[in-house]
């Protein structure tokens, strides 16, 4: 469906200015700088792969499955690989939009909640970083992410 | 300085052994638009950019391909870890076997091992913005490859949220490309 009769390859009707046109780029030169203000809850985030509605891009018609998990400590986790997202993708998006400080005022709210969920975290099922300080030494027992235990 | 955290960006919850996806996941971690090769690809570039805005978004994205380099090949191996060897047969990973036992190995999905080949450093802004632009396009068709020859929701998923990165990284570039642009005329 990708392809026509001649195998040459069919533009998705789904194609979103993401996808980027070198030709129309050096025809017409520069395109408009556009700005992504809108972000997805922490949530969403995680699930789509992505903080910023724009330059969200379905494939198919797949819709990404919620996130299930199955144990508490999973569940803290969770709350933590969701923070730790957001803020990642905010970060490429404030290297390329330093003077954006709205966007720098939800990166630090994100890092701050992700703080305070990683130490309630490592009291209870141990340290996720070197330094998440616990009674007795930790960092080498813990469950490894390749281990697979929901990680 | 890198530092290492105890988990993967996105939760993997693989629980059906799959020989056959793991011999194609592989290349995500060592084929020509592997997570390998972004990651090395973007940070031997950052050393040439010119200014901040270049030097922070190459070195950022450099270090999330890196975790998700370690995704790629923890999915590998909880699809491999239980397989029997004539389950590796079955899935033609015989000659793979012999090498690596069911340790992670850096290939392609045809068994080639990672080459620095596959990308490039050439000191040109422009040039180099280029081919990342493009690397993440590359990556962005693999995954997609990778979505449409399984039908496993726990691969589907990890797989889809992978190929958005690819996307919103290639939009980053984008940026940076149009940045340079705009300062070079």
């Amino acid at each position: 469906m990708l392809f026509d009769k001649n195998g040459y390859y069919l533009i998705p009707s789904n194609n979103q200015e993401s996808n980027y046109d070198f030709a129309i780029d050096i025809i017409n030169g520069l395109p408009p700088v556009e700005k992504e203000v809108n972000t997805y809850s922490v949530e969403e985030a995680l699930r789509l792969g992505n903080l910023f509605p724009k330059l969200y891009n379905l494939y198919k018609n797949y819709d990404p499955a919620p996130i299930r998990v199955q144990t508490n400590r999973e569940k803290c986790l969770l709350d933590i690989q969701r923070l730790e997202f957001a803020i990642a993708d905010l970060n490429l998006y404030l290297d390329m939009h330093p003077e954006d400080r709205g966007s720098y005022d939800l990166f630090k709210k994100y890092v701050r909640e992700c703080k305070k969920k990683k130490e309630e975290y490592t009291a209870v099922y141990g340290p996720l970083c070197l330094d998440d300080l616990t009674e007795e030494w930790e960092w080498s027992k813990g469950v490894w992410p390749w281990e697979g235990r929901g990680l | 300085m890198y530092k290492y955290s105890k988990m993967t960006p996105y939760p993997l919850n693989i629980k059906k052994k799959d020989v056959r996806m793991a011999k194609l996941i592989i290349t995500q971690l060592g084929g020509y638009a592997g997570e390998l090769g972004a990651a090395l690809r973007y940070f031997s570039q950052k050393f040439s950019m010119p200014d901040d805005m270049g030097r922070a978004l190459l070195s950022d994205i450099s270090t999330e391909e890196f975790g998700h380099a370690e995704m790629i090949a923890s999915m590998v191996h909880m699809l491999t870890k239980d397989a029997t060897l004539e389950e590796l047969q079955a899935a033609g990973l015989e000659s793979s076997f012999t090498e690596h036992g069911k340790g992670i190995y850096p290939s392609d999905a045809n068994g080639v091992p990672f080459s620095a080949l596959t990308f490039a450093s050439t000191g040109d802004i422009l040039a180099d913005i280029s081919e990342d632009m493009a690397a993440e396009q590359k990556a962005r068709a693999t995954y997609e490859r990778l979505i449409d020859l399984t039908d496993d929701p726990d691969l589907i998923n990890p797989l889809l949220f992978l190929r958005q990165r690819e996307i919103v990284h290639f939009h980053r570039f984008k940026e940076l490309y149009d940045h340079y642009r705009k300062e070079c005329k």
